[in-house]
């Protein structure tokens, strides 16, 4: 297969992918229930039953299910996700709002740990055995063990509430300050301050899993006849780590860091709704408890979109700098 | 993050090769032999699986936690989990020496111990059953896909991608609001969320055992489809299987706690994930009431590596790709 | 793959990035640290909740949260005033009514040379414009408050002229029944035959006639209310003492709570006694227990579900059980379950045991059960009045069997997973009747999947509750059989299924009276019924938890009398009163120096720089001496 063959070949796919997205979407969300009867019961009564069934109109709700789909598959081809049930305001701007906080704390945390995780792999799976491999093993699988929520509730009682000997230092969740609106550099300084213990929790765990894939994955290369040949030529261990082992090592991890940049707007739920990071996962979760269903229709197809780029990202970088991919 | 476990490689002796089953000609008594060789396959890989540290590590932690579930009413007693209960002692009391308030306890007077004994069996059930349906989903999937080929594998394997796709937390999050809070449903949602993993795995290893000349031997001999996948591929990929369904059950347990944190547990049965959701939301870390929130998170992260690292252990024994340099 | 490669390359770019992160957050904090010691002149009040806002607009919106927003914004008619809920015309924009001897026609006296936020004319027109619109399209807020309004007449700039359609006390001025927003007709007027468009309009930022009014709302953040600088109060001696109010929303009550302990606001709405509990004590912090309008009921699936409607119309449906449905049973369990122990325990004090739907500070008709009936828990007065009810344990299996269909009573109780506090009392209740023999089996679900139970009719206890207007009307209509679900799939008010023809007599009644003093007895004969037929078990009147820094702010206007809301949030007058300590302003918040976040995240990335670039030093160097 040629390259623009293959190029070709993996595009359709992501476009089949994604229709698949928008159909599931579509009938997932049909299937949570009527939106309208929730909001009436949780008025406690201030909705009346006429407003609900007007409510119901506006929504396309009276229309037959192949209807609906059909509106709605046109619509989203337009590039227009709906009006939010809750907010009264495009999908789209919902999303915008909150997209920049997510990618902010999310997308730093994810190059911070791959960073971080790829270093501490390449550096335990060359000295493998030594103490340093088994203290950062233990590390790195307590971490990777860890529901981050949990120890995100752990940081907070420390550095933000200050339970005990430990110094409430932290501002309390939230993107940036209230009051006062600080502008230019001092808002940056401030959001900087708001995000530190969110940042450290998420990096903290994330990086077991790149660690612990960058370490077998340069195993698994040290084995491989090449390094074999080319220590057997006399070459130095630096420069068979250097030049051999750690870039053919690099390959898997690489592609694993790029599927993780497509879930880095999916946000961290558990983790913004405990720092109260108003972004699109604490946006996500909120949007159940609304019943909001055009928003969750559009966060899903957003979500799935990016995950589907950075796998076809993937697969043709992959293919670029290991040719033997492909011919198969 | 994704649902898969990443891969790792641990301390192993040298040349850790084992084959559960040998592939010859049939021999005169073919059950029979096959049967002797696969237990002593059994006593290989255990006798391996001693020597790594890790894996013994592992396995006793688990074997604690399994017998603190199994024994839960006599570790602590049921009572203690109903507020009514005459035993429960006063309101968010920090810990003391006094059983069974050595964890203290709730905002209810109930003892945290009681709690996390007790939140072991659901969490540790929802994590079993839940794998055994993403086990068996993924293996179904893969293994029709890999064994078959054709037009099974591209819109089986096509499914797979797509669920691959969307995003998980969302989408059990979505899942769990729909059916309700109950451990049906966590457990339901679990399982149909997280397979196509596994799915994939299996239909890799089902594709390269498929063209083994022993398969093909067997094949055209006129061995039945059945027979095949039962006699030669299933007892092939088990292994392989079997480390996969142990790594599982810890992203399942650690799936739980999230969805159960996030209020999609069910509330009338404990489980760790509840614990620690009541405790957020009854202020507990605002007022500095530790020991609800430390005892549960490190019974969930004691569990999860346990079932980790044995995981990686059996991994390291049953698949050796590996060459130690 | 290549195997040369550039890796060392890559981790000198590391490095210099690093180095020169480390360098740049220098500088922004130093840049940071200037600007934050530059005092900001502007007094801020910021008040926190963990509720979004359901919308701005006064014609769409129905929280507790949207409703203290517009009490800012918007003017009622007449206010309530802050002592008890009674009409307040010394702070209204109405200052007198006058009463047609037919009781049917209300002249309404305005203060003269009023002015909305943007400078334009306060007038009768506005006033009769908004009431004629919400007679028009019958919002949802406001409904029932114009139920009995013909239509609205001007009579010149200040004076305007309500006609009833029937004689009635409600419009008298006696009481204040129309808890309506007046809305300015030049903004709003653009609706008047689409109202649909209206009820879209976002309503920000916003033209009125309070002392603030919303300037901008972020979603999941946080809303900004400005004074109004033509603010008609401000003539009466209504000025405000501060320049600007944001309501901060959280999305956790934690957060919530180390926020005001750091100072980032100045009061907070809480849920958690625990939270408030350990608040108190904080120093510089006030933590109060507000007894507002606010209560927790178990409710029965009362049995109409199984009779026919005398007035028609509704169709029994329904797998409710029988116990539930006989009022003498009902009355049982009332002595069954120990509302103060709930309270304790599980409120953790916040709360008053109840006994009555019409809270003790309704503007009218407060009413207790006779001495001689109050039902006071006792477990052994409620076995024996269970076994004289008819119910026994007739097949020895521990739980007493229904005299009917001799069944045994096992009821179907649903918690709401959305509360906690609903979940922690279902174990309490299920030991109480379990200890007389009633099997209770819990379920906990989802707001909206109870709310389809609910209207199937296939429950027989749930645990609930409602947030009543200060008037008793609304919180009496609920239990009219009009307001039942007709069918499973269609909302109903009446959640019990309570149906009773002389209770919705008495509910016309205490609508068409004349004397105010009639309608509070009308009002007590209502509950009264209640009682005997006990629909809703009730449990507590909870409290509105809350705390402020009271270093920084005091003055709180407390609605209703010593005990209610500080904020007072069925009008603007605690918004109005607050004032802020010494030089308390909003410049104050900002701590002074660079933030400890930016220390560390300084001090870190100097670190990380300065290993990658020994460690790839070191590595030159076992290189060069290869």
């Amino acid at each position: 297969m040629n390259t623009r063959r293959y190029f070709v070949s993996k595009l359709l796919q992501a476009l089949l992918t994604l229709a698949f997205v928008l159909a599931f979407n579509f009938f997932l969300f049909r299937g949570i229930g009527d939106p309208v009867t929730q909001l009436l019961r949780e008025s406690r009564g201030d909705l009346s039953r006429s407003a609900a069934l007007e409510l119901e109109r506006e929504l396309g709700l009276d229309l037959p299910l192949p209807q609906q789909f059909v509106h709605y598959v046109g619509q989203t081809l337009q590039g227009h996700l709906g009006v939010s049930t809750f907010y009264a305001t495009p999908v789209r701007t919902v999303i915008a709002q909150r997209v920049w906080a997510t990618v902010l704390l999310v997308g730093l945390s994810t190059i911070a740990s791959t960073i971080l995780g790829i270093w501490i792999g390449i550096a335990q799976g060359w000295r493998r055995g030594s103490r340093f491999d088994q203290g950062m093993l233990g590390f790195t699988l307590f971490t990777y063990s860890m529901p981050e929520f949990w120890f995100g509730l752990l940081m907070i009682m420390a550095f933000s509430v200050g339970v005990g000997p430990f110094p409430a230092i932290f501002p309390t969740g939230g993107y940036s300050s209230t009051f006062p609106v600080y502008h230019g550099f001092a808002h940056v300084t401030d959001v900087l301050n708001h995000m530190l213990l969110p940042f450290f929790v998420l990096t903290v765990s994330y990086l077991g899993e790149y660690s612990l894939i960058m370490r077998s994955s340069l195993l698994e290369t040290l084995g491989e006849d090449f390094i074999v040949t080319a220590r057997a030529k006399g070459l130095r261990d630096t420069a068979v780590r250097r030049k051999h082992a750690v870039p053919n090592a690099l390959l898997p991890t690489m592609t694993v860091t790029i599927l993780s940049f497509g879930f880095v707007i999916s946000g961290a739920i558990t983790i913004e709704t405990i720092f109260n990071w108003n972004g699109l996962g604490l946006l996500s979760f909120t949007a159940i408890g609304n019943r909001d269903f055009p928003v969750l229709q559009g966060l899903f197809l957003l979500f799935s979109a990016s995950v589907i780029v950075a796998n076809l990202v993937a697969d043709l970088l992959y293919s670029y700098l290991d040719p033997r991919v492909r011919a198969a | 993050m994704g649902m898969k476990p990443p891969p790792l490689s641990t301390e192993r002796d040298e040349g850790a090769a084992v084959t559960l089953v040998e592939h010859g000609p049939p021999p005169a008594e073919p059950k029979e032999i096959a049967r002797i060789r696969r237990r002593e396959a059994r006593q290989r890989v255990w006798r391996q699986y001693r020597k790594n540290k890790m894996g013994m590590a592992g396995l006793i932690i688990l074997v604690f936690f399994v017998l603190v579930a199994i024994f839960a009413p006599f570790v602590a007693n049921t009572c203690g989990l109903d507020p009514t209960c005459p035993s429960t002692g006063p309101q968010l009391a920090g810990p003391s020496l006094h059983y069974p308030f050595w964890f203290g306890t709730d905002d209810l007077g109930r003892p945290v111990l009681t709690l996390t004994v007790h939140g072991a069996r659901i969490s540790l059930l929802v994590g079993l059953v839940s794998t055994i349906i993403t086990v068996v989903l993924g293996t179904v999937i893969g293994l029709v896909a890999g064994y078959y080929g054709g037009w099974r594998e591209t819109i089986l394997m096509r499914i797979t991608d797509w669920f691959l796709v969307i995003p998980f937390l969302p989408l059990a999050i979505v899942l769990a609001a729909l059916l309700g809070a109950s451990l049906f449903s966590i457990i339901f949602v679990i399982g149909v969320t997280s397979w196509p993993s596994t799915a994939r795995i299996i239909r890799a290893q089902v594709l390269s055992l498929k063209t083994r000349s022993y398969v093909e031997r067997a094949r055209a001999l006129g061995a039945s489809d059945w027979h095949l996948v039962t006699r030669h591929i299933l007892p092939n990929v088990g292994p392989l299987v079997f480390a996969n369904t142990v790594l599982i059950v810890a992203v399942a347990i650690l799936s739980e706690s999230t969805l159960s944190f996030l209020g999609l547990g069910d509330p009338l049965h404990t489980s760790w994930g509840t614990i620690l959701d009541n405790a957020f939301g009854a202020g507990a870390p605002f007022a500095g009431d530790w020991w609800w929130v430390l005892p549960p998170g490190l019974a969930i992260v004691l569990v999860v590596l346990a079932f980790t690292m044995v995981g990686y252990a059996l991994d390291d024994i049953l698949n050796p790709k590996l060459r130690a340099r | 793959m290549a195997q040369g490669t550039s890796w060392r390359g890559i981790r000198v770019a590391i490095a210099v990035a690093a180095a020169s992160a480390a360098v740049v957050s220098g500088v922004l904090a130093g840049a940071a640290f200037a600007q934050s010691s530059a005092p900001a002149e502007k007094k801020v009040f910021i008040y926190a909740d963990t509720s979004e806002p359901s919308s701005l607009n006064p014609l769409k919106g129905y929280l507790g949260t949207d409703y203290t927003i517009w009490a800012m914004e918007f003017n009622l008619p007449i206010e309530f005033a802050a002592a008890d809920f009674s009409p307040d015309f010394e702070h209204s924009i109405t200052t007198s009514v006058d009463v047609d001897s037919s009781s049917m026609a209300f002249t309404y006296h305005m203060r003269p040379g009023m002015k909305w936020s943007d400078g334009e004319p306060f007038t009768a027109n506005d006033v009769a414009w908004t009431l004629n619109y919400y007679v028009k399209y019958k919002p949802s807020n406001y409904s029932a408050d114009v139920r009995l309004i013909d239509n609205v007449e001007v009579v010149d700039d200040t004076t305007f002229v309500i006609h009833a359609t029937q004689p009635t006390s409600v419009y008298s001025g006696n009481t204040v029944f129309m808890y309506d927003y007046i809305l300015p007709e030049h903004i709003w007027g653009k609706y008047e035959n689409d109202y649909k468009a209206a009820k879209s309009d976002p309503a920000v930022p916003a033209v009125g006639s309070g002392p603030f009014v919303v300037q901008s709302y972020t979603q999941g953040d946080s809303v900004t209310l400005v004074r109004n600088p033509n603010y008609w109060g401000s003539e009466i001696g209504l000025t405000p003492h501060v320049d600007e109010i944001i309501y901060k929303i959280y999305n956790d009550e934690n957060q919530e709570a180390a926020a005001l302990q750091q100072g980032e606001i100045d009061f907070g709405y809480f849920d958690s006694a625990n939270i408030l509990n350990s608040l108190s004590g904080k120093p510089n912090i006030t933590t109060h227990g507000a007894e507002i309008p606010l209560f927790d009921e178990l409710a029965f699936n009362s049995g109409s579900a199984f009779q026919d409607n005398p007035a028609g119309g509704f169709v029994p449906h329904g797998t409710g059980s029988h116990a539930a449905a006989d009022p003498a049973f009902r009355r049982v369990v009332r002595e069954a379950v120990n509302s103060q122990e709930l309270v304790d325990k599980v409120y953790g004090g916040y709360a008053v045991p109840a006994d009555s739907p019409v809270q003790p500070d309704a503007t009218t008709g407060n009413w207790d059960p006779p001495a001689d009936d109050a039902l006071p828990f006792n477990l052994d007065q409620a076995k024996s009045d269970l076994t004289a009810a008819g119910y026994t344990d007739t097949d020895g299996d521990g739980i007493v069997n229904d005299p009917v269909t001799g069944d045994n009573v096992m009821l179907q109780y649903f918690t709401r997973t959305s509360d906690q506090n609903t979940i922690k009392t279902a174990p309490f209740v299920q030991n109480w009747l379990e200890q007389i023999g009633i099997g209770v089996n819990v379920q906990s679900v989802s707001t909206g999947k109870l709310t389809s139970i609910i209207e199937a009719g296939n429950y027989d206890i749930f645990h609930w509750g409602w947030y009543p207007n200060p008037d008793p009307n609304y919180i009496l209509n609920i239990f009219t059989c009009e307001q039942r679900a007709p069918e499973a799939g269609v909302y109903g008010n009446n959640d019990s299924f309570f149906c009773d023809a002389e209770y919705d007599k008495l509910y016309d009644e205490q609508l068409s009276v004349t004397d105010p003093a009639e309608r509070a007895q009308v009002v007590q004969q209502m509950q009264q019924i209640l009682w005997d037929q006990m629909p809703y078990v009730m449990i507590a009147y909870t409290d509105s938890l809350e705390a402020y820094r009271s270093d920084r702010f005091t003055n709180f206007t407390i609605q209703p009398g010593e005990k209610g809301d500080l904020l007072a949030t069925w009008g603007p007058f605690s918004f109005i009163s607050i004032t802020p300590v010494g030089t308390a302003t909003g410049g104050n918040r900002a701590s002074s120096g660079v933030p400890a976040g930016v220390w560390i995240a300084i001090v870190a990335a100097v670190l990380i720089a300065a290993g990658i670039f020994f460690a790839a030093r070191r590595r030159r160097m076992d290189e060069d001496r290869a």
